[in-house]
């Protein structure tokens, strides 16, 4: 089952992104902060993770740059979750090592596809 | 004296002659500031020549050695080293004389009572220049007082102008952090009903509950339409406020146009965009990509009118030369097409801004493709690849991408 690492700090949207990607058959683990992200990264080994850029102290670029530093998690790829479909946010988030990249709310079957397309 | 035959004379017209080559040596050399020392140095010699030839200290020329300061800071500024050196030299002259008249040399010998009529003249011809010195000096100092007066007002404009323009500045980046800030606290909300919304949407899907999936799916689209207009004020807002950077990036616009398709696809009253393949669809294009797609989507709701029927339109891009392209937009289907196109061309044409509550709900999408338009400097025209259609031109945007990412 392909494992999927949320890292996102509202809780509401954590929940819901969480069991909107269980319904479709992903096993989902959560983060609520950047460095708890890497931390998680680096201990689970999630398939992907969903990256949401506006995490407080340590934003998702940030957290991005530190999980693609790390030779044990740089191959896993990051799909970064924006509020906004701004090409700088888009630019930022290509700089920072994200694959793709998502603004939300989040359109399930896209970013189904997303997934399945980086992974496989 | 025969005065035309005196030698004396004959120095003294020449060195006063001497003045015309002045305004040539200075058109040929633009040397101003040398040739008004040696200018004055001449005048100097020709007066020191009259004294020295015509009586000495007690010559009728000797009064023309006051006008020497006052020609002097007429051509030269009386400030710094200049002041200084032409002070100087006008007592080095003074001190020539002295020694001359004073220190044994022997004068020409002269009859200063032939000189009564002549002395009289010069005496009355130095008065009137002095005269006439002190009303240009006098002159220039009101018209300098009044420049100064004028320049201070100007001054004060400046000020009140700049203050003006830096309240207006800091009301624009307040508009600019309000907008920013209400963008995250209207958006965290309407996400939070929108996922959920869809979560529980599927689940009474899943579970075969139609009329709780129907009113589920009420709330679904309402909070999406709530949202897609709140991001256009947002945008609009933002390009207003002067937040809304260019990003350039290369991209193929074959590998684009999919995304614009599947975006009028999900718009509120969905729009069938028909993409016309051209010549340079597959060759690399700088420009801001995420600002284009916002225009082609706004562009083509704007154009489909708020019919929900028969609504499709055909976009095709054309490349120009120096990285500049136009893109058409044709909508097709419908009898009042031309009509749509008119009435657009119309909006986009007008210099006036367009208000975002101007056109209602729905004319936003004009305002805000005007917007994006006019945040990449296009053009509107006539199209000239489809029939009927509208045509917006668009510069080149100047990058600063690496090679290898804009190849």
């Amino acid at each position: 089952m392909t494992l999927v690492l949320v890292v996102e700090d509202n809780e509401m949207n954590r929940d819901m992104l969480t069991r909107r990607l269980e319904r479709k058959g992903l096993a989902v683990e959560c983060a609520v902060s950047g460095p708890e992200g890497i931390r998680m990264a680096s201990q689970v080994m999630p398939d992907i993770v969903l990256m949401d850029v506006a995490l407080g102290e340590m934003d998702g670029w940030e957290a991005t740059r530190a999980i693609k530093a790390d030779p044990k998690t740089a191959h896993i790829p990051v799909i970064a979750l924006t509020a906004h479909a701004l090409e700088s946010d888009r630019k930022k988030s290509l700089e920072a090592g994200c694959s793709e990249f998502e603004t939300k709310p989040v359109d399930i079957e896209r970013l189904i596809t997303k997934i399945k397309f980086l992974i496989n | 004296m025969d005065i035309v035959r005196d030698y004396r004379v004959g120095v003294f017209f020449l060195s006063i002659t001497a003045f015309w080559i002045y305004p040539f040596l200075l058109r040929a050399t633009r040397r101003y500031r040398l040739l008004a020392f040696v200018s004055i140095q001449n005048l100097a010699c020709c007066i020191l020549w009259a004294c020295y030839a015509f009586g000495g200290l007690l010559s009728p020329f000797l009064s023309w050695m006051l006008i020497i300061p006052l020609l002097s800071f007429l051509y030269l500024p009386s400030v710094g080293w200049i002041r200084n050196a032409l002070l100087t030299q006008l007592i080095c002259n003074l001190a020539l004389l002295l020694f001359i008249c004073l220190g044994g040399v022997t004068l020409p010998a002269v009859d200063l009572a032939e000189l009564q009529v002549i002395g009289l003249v010069s005496m009355g011809a130095v008065a009137i220049y002095f005269a006439m010195m002190a009303l240009y000096f006098a002159k220039m100092f009101h018209e300098q007082r009044e420049f100064g007066r004028e320049l201070n007002a100007l001054v004060s404009s400046s000020d009140n102008l700049r203050n003006l323009t830096s309240a207006a500045e800091q009301a624009g980046a307040a508009k600019a952090e309000f907008v920013a800030s209400m963008s995250h606290e209207l958006r965290t909300p309407l996400n939070a009903i929108i996922g959920y919304s869809q979560l529980l949407l599927e689940e009474a899907a899943d579970e075969g509950d139609d009329e709780g999936a129907d009113d589920l799916g009420k709330i679904h689209k309402s909070g999406s339409n709530l949202l897609y207009l709140i991001d256009h004020i947002l945008d609009y807002s933002r390009i207003e406020a002067g937040r809304m950077p260019i990003n350039p990036r290369a991209a193929r616009p074959a590998s684009e146009h999919p995304e614009w398709r599947d975006a009028c696809a999900r718009l509120p009253r969905p729009v069938e965009l028909i993409w016309r393949k051209g010549a340079g669809d597959e060759q690399p294009l700088v420009t801001d990509w995420t600002a284009l797609a916002a225009i082609v989507v706004n562009l083509a709701a704007s154009l489909c009118g708020t019919n929900d029927a028969g609504r499709r339109i055909a976009v095709a891009l054309h490349r120009g030369a120096g990285g500049s392209f136009a893109l058409e937009f044709a909508p097709l289907g419908r009898a009042e097409d031309d009509a749509a196109i008119d009435f657009n061309a119309e909006i986009f044409d007008n210099a006036q801004d367009v208000s975002p509550t101007q056109y209602g709900t729905m004319g936003i999408e004009s305002a805000l493709a005007l917007k994006y338009i006019q945040l990449l400097r296009g053009e509107f025209g006539h199209g000239t690849n489809l029939h009927g259609a509208l045509r917006v031109a668009f510069p080149s945007i100047e990058t600063e991408l690496p090679a290898e990412r804009a190849a």
